[in-house]
């Protein structure tokens, strides 16, 4: 039950004592307790001699540590990755359900601040047909002095608040960088909805669980691009393995200064932007 | 997703003004989650005047102490349900409790509430154990084999077993204090240490939610005890009332003293997406904050109390005040739990947006599902009651022969040297 | 010590070491082989069937489409944004012999299709000044047109389909053709 006190390692002799005076105080009751305090906590299992490739026979997620890159300067807002995305991973075709999507900033003249919208905006619902979105074109006729897209979606932090406040490990970031969720394991809290900084989870109304961006873990476990990397037609969205040097996130991040959303919540993003404003966030 | 299971799915889209993020508009946490941190609340605020007796020896509560920890205890059964029927997957809630990840708070609120739980009802068994035996021994209804399982087959009662019940009773009132306190103060830490909404993310959180914890628990047990004393047509102690209103007078200043201080503190650092928060507290939270938690629920019953203590009211009037006070501090409290659990909410992550929640009336989340669950701890109460009677006027006669109103007083009977220790310590 | 005490204290000793083997019991196999997760999620979710396969698996048939498209400006709209996730197209899932076609887009479709990307829009970038960023399509920084060519719909075509003068595998040089028109028909 107790793995650090059956097993004395050299040069922890401290604990070891420790431990020892335990073992002579502790009565039954208290030896009950700190065998729950232990089980509760977790034990640490020791990994199995052979490393066998985990998750897939051909793929070691022990090789790779994903990366990735967000070109707002290229981003023509065709939202193709948006359905993309949905149709990839069976997302709720509605505008209140998204693992990406793509926001657009219009600075009108005369304006202190940008009017920004997405496809949750009633305007956007009109215009996209049921299962395909889109932008509608209500700046047509107004005096606009700087306008861009910016697509969002999760940031696969490297300290993710989700995870920090699942309270059941539901949800998890892999060793290759990926934030996840175990959706037979979740009981559907919405906690990590809340814990969200960047408002990038939603609940799924039909599993009835937390939901989110896997940089489609399925894809690139197997070699492939995240879908919406896969169809964006002019390359703002910029996806790899940071550990190779030649991939395309490393160019990326090598011939960029790049910036993250909100580093003020010290959550340290791994998606990577360049060409975005002081009002995203 | 197919399309036809697509349609099966229920979900209440917010509408907004401003920016706020497309998955914001689906609204996670609802009516549910407010009145679950509202009943732990009453929970904390009950156990709260029962140890102003069993542990600080205040003898004016002794009318409401045994009352409150029933009370307590019933407010405490619903807390979990509510939870419950908010999650996606109840089934799968134990997951929380098998592999409890030591980093979220809401895994460890499991943990503090089970302690809780279980210490709340050893509590009751040591306070009403020789009512206990007494009711296994003489009981002539269907409630006997209840009693006889609850004595654990020892029907001793003596000068040694007392002693002992009044060590155990008094040690377990006094964890009791953390535990209920903590236990609520945790729930203010779930909303508080969440770092991605500035309307949540507060050091004072915890604190301002253990104080208006105490508020309610007060207001709670006097509005109950005056309601159950009418329905059973005894007399209302006025001493009682008056100290509950002591109480709460001085409680309340105390918790609108910190929601000022919170509420200024975060309209003075003025962080990014400040304007929001104005523009938020002007709009639709001037109702629901301004004037109906801090004005007519706390700022109100403050005046009324102050005028009661400075003209040492009495009689029917104090009754009268005590009831309209406590009345307003539950709406008040009720307010802060919305405005806190839905405000942040609506107050967008993006800071440049605001949501429009409003509670549906019907389905999982709505008005109906939330009174049903608030109206529950009155039938646990009302169970509880009947097997264990918490007012002293009634009390069984003892086997020892002890005078009822001496005997109730944690269990000690007529010992009157152990319980005169009790008090003191 | 008084019997109900005891029994009380072996009650709440017996209770915590049930709860404490429930909890090793009932605890999920793989749940802290990697951290504190389920580990066989991770192959669950890996295991997942992808939607979209990449022009190369439609190349497998349609080797003349696929030559077509890849030599020329369009190259990099993949097929499957306008046809649709290919999935396991032309096989059906669930019946091997029903083959499962992918929609085919009418020449009306294109109206919709193509304004998604070319009809002019704020906050769409411009054509040009070109920029020197990372261009994935040539696998180095290169200098990379911002945006591309945007109409207004109604002016430019007079609300005829794009495919009367547009071919979308081949968009330059503009041609005419109804054949076009009638290959798109159902």
């Amino acid at each position: 039950m107790q793995p650090d006190e059956s097993a004395p390692l050299p040069g922890r002799q401290d604990e070891q004592k420790s431990a020892d005076r335990r073992r002579f105080l502790a009565g039954a009751g208290a030896a009950c307790a700190s065998a729950a305090l232990a089980s509760v906590l977790g034990p640490t299992l020791a990994l199995g001699e052979t490393r066998v490739s985990f998750p897939t026979p051909d793929y070691d997620w022990e090789k790779h540590n994903w990366g990735y890159g967000i070109d707002a300067t290229k981003c023509i807002g065709c939202l193709r990755c948006v359905d993309a995305c949905k149709n990839e991973n069976g997302v709720a075709k509605d505008a209140h359900h998204f693992r990406t999507w793509v926001e657009r900033y219009v600075y009108i003249e005369g304006e202190k601040h940008p009017r920004i919208d997405s496809q949750a905006d009633p305007g956007n619902i009109a215009v996209s047909a049921p299962d395909a979105s889109r932008f509608d074109d209500r700046y047509k006729d107004a005096k606009v002095e700087k306008a861009f897209f910016v697509p969002k979606m999760c940031n696969h932090c490297q300290e993710p608040s989700c995870v920090q406040v699942c309270p059941t490990g539901a949800t998890y970031k892999t060793k290759d960088g990926a934030v996840l969720v175990d959706k037979s394991y979740c009981i559907g809290c919405q906690y990590c909805v809340q814990a969200c900084p960047y408002g990038a989870r939603y609940f799924n109304d039909v599993e009835r669980r937390a939901d989110k961006c896997t940089w489609c873990y399925h894809r690139i476990s197997k070699g492939m691009n995240p879908a919406c990397v896969e169809v964006c037609p002019v390359g703002a969205r910029v996806f790899g393995d940071m550990n190779d040097k030649s991939s395309p996130i490393s160019r990326f991040l090598k011939d960029n200064r790049v910036f993250v959303l909100k580093p003020e919540m010290g959550n340290k993003p791994t998606c990577f932007y360049i060409g975005i404003d002081k009002e995203v966030s | 997703m197919d399309p036809a299971q697509a349609a099966h799915a229920v979900f209440h889209v917010t509408p907004y003004t401003g920016y706020v993020y497309p998955n914001e508009t689906v609204v996670p946490w609802s009516i549910l989650i407010v009145i679950y941190p509202y009943l732990t609340g009453l929970v904390a605020g009950a156990f709260t005047v029962s140890s102003f007796y069993h542990v600080f020896g205040m003898e004016r509560f002794k009318p409401v102490a045994r009352f409150a920890l029933i009370a307590a205890l019933s407010f405490m059964v619903v807390v979990p349900l509510t939870l419950l029927s908010h999650l996606g997957h109840p089934e799968r809630a134990f997951n929380a409790m098998m592999t409890p990840h030591t980093t979220s708070a809401m895994a460890i609120f499991g943990y503090v509430a089970s302690f809780y739980v279980i210490l709340l009802m050893l509590e009751i068994w040591f306070m009403f154990r020789e009512d206990i035996v007494h009711n296994a021994r003489h009981d002539r209804t269907w409630k006997r084999p209840f009693y006889r399982l609850m004595t654990l087959g020892s029907y001793e009662i003596n000068e040694l077993t007392r002693r002992y019940d009044h060590k155990w009773l008094m040690a377990l009132a006094i964890i009791g204090i953390p535990a209920a306190h903590g236990l609520h103060g945790y729930v203010g830490f779930v909303f508080g240490s969440l770092k991605s909404r500035e309307w949540w993310s507060s050091d004072l959180m915890p604190v301002i939610f253990l104080f208006s914890a105490i508020v309610s628990g007060i207001s709670v047990l006097i509005i109950f005890y005056m309601l159950i004393s009418l329905i059973r047509r005894v007399r209302i102690d006025e001493d009682c009332i008056k100290g509950m209103v002591l109480a709460l007078w001085g409680f309340l200043m105390f918790t609108v003293t910190l929601e000022g201080v919170e509420f200024f503190a975060l309209m003075y650092r003025a962080r990014e997406g400040i304007e929001i928060i104005r523009e938020y507290k002007d709009g639709p939270l001037f109702w629901r904050f301004t004037v109906m938690q801090i004005g007519i629920g706390a700022l109100l019953p403050v005046l009324i109390m102050t005028l009661m203590v400075y003209f040492r009211t009495a009689g029917r009037k104090l009754l009268l005040g005590a009831f309209v006070s406590a009345s307003l501090v539950l709406v008040s409290v009720i307010f802060m739990r919305y405005n806190v659990v839905i405000g942040g909410q609506e107050i967008s992550k993006t800071m440049k947006g605001l949501l429009d929640y409003s509670v549906p009336y019907f389905g999982q989340e709505g008005w109906l599902m939330a009174a049903a669950l608030l109206s529950t701890p009155l039938l646990f109460m009302y169970i509880l009651t009947r097997f264990f009677n918490p007012w002293d006027d009634t009390a069984p006669v003892r086997a020892g022969g002890a005078h009822t109103r001496d005997s109730c007083r944690l269990g000690a009977g007529e010992q009157a040297p152990v319980s005169e220790g009790g008090a003191s310590g | 010590m008084p019997k109900h005490i005891l029994r009380l204290s072996v009650l709440i000793v017996v209770s915590l070491a049930l709860a404490v083997s429930a909890k090793a019991y009932f605890t999920v196999d793989s749940f802290y082989r990697y951290g504190h997760y389920r580990a066989d999620s991770v192959p669950m979710i890996a295991a997942q069937e992808p939607a979209y396969r990449g022009p190369a698996y439609c190349a497998d048939c349609h080797s003349d489409r696929h030559g077509q498209w890849s030599s020329n400006g369009h190259k990099t709209v993949k097929c499957e944004i306008c046809h649709g996730p290919a999935r396991t197209h032309p096989f059906d899932p669930n019946d091997p012999d029903k083959t499962f076609k992918l929609p085919r887009p009418t020449a009306e479709d294109t109206r919709t299709l193509c304004t998604l990307c070319h009809m002019q829009l704020t906050a769409r970038p411009l054509r040009d000044p070109p920029q020197q960023a990372w261009d994935p399509a040539v696998g180095k920084s290169a200098p990379w047109r911002t945006g591309i060519s945007q109409v207004l719909p109604d002016e430019h075509s007079g609300g005829s389909a794009c495919l009367m003068c547009h071919d979308p595998h081949q968009p330059k040089p503009i041609r005419f053709k109804e054949e076009l028109v009638q290959a798109a028909q159902p």
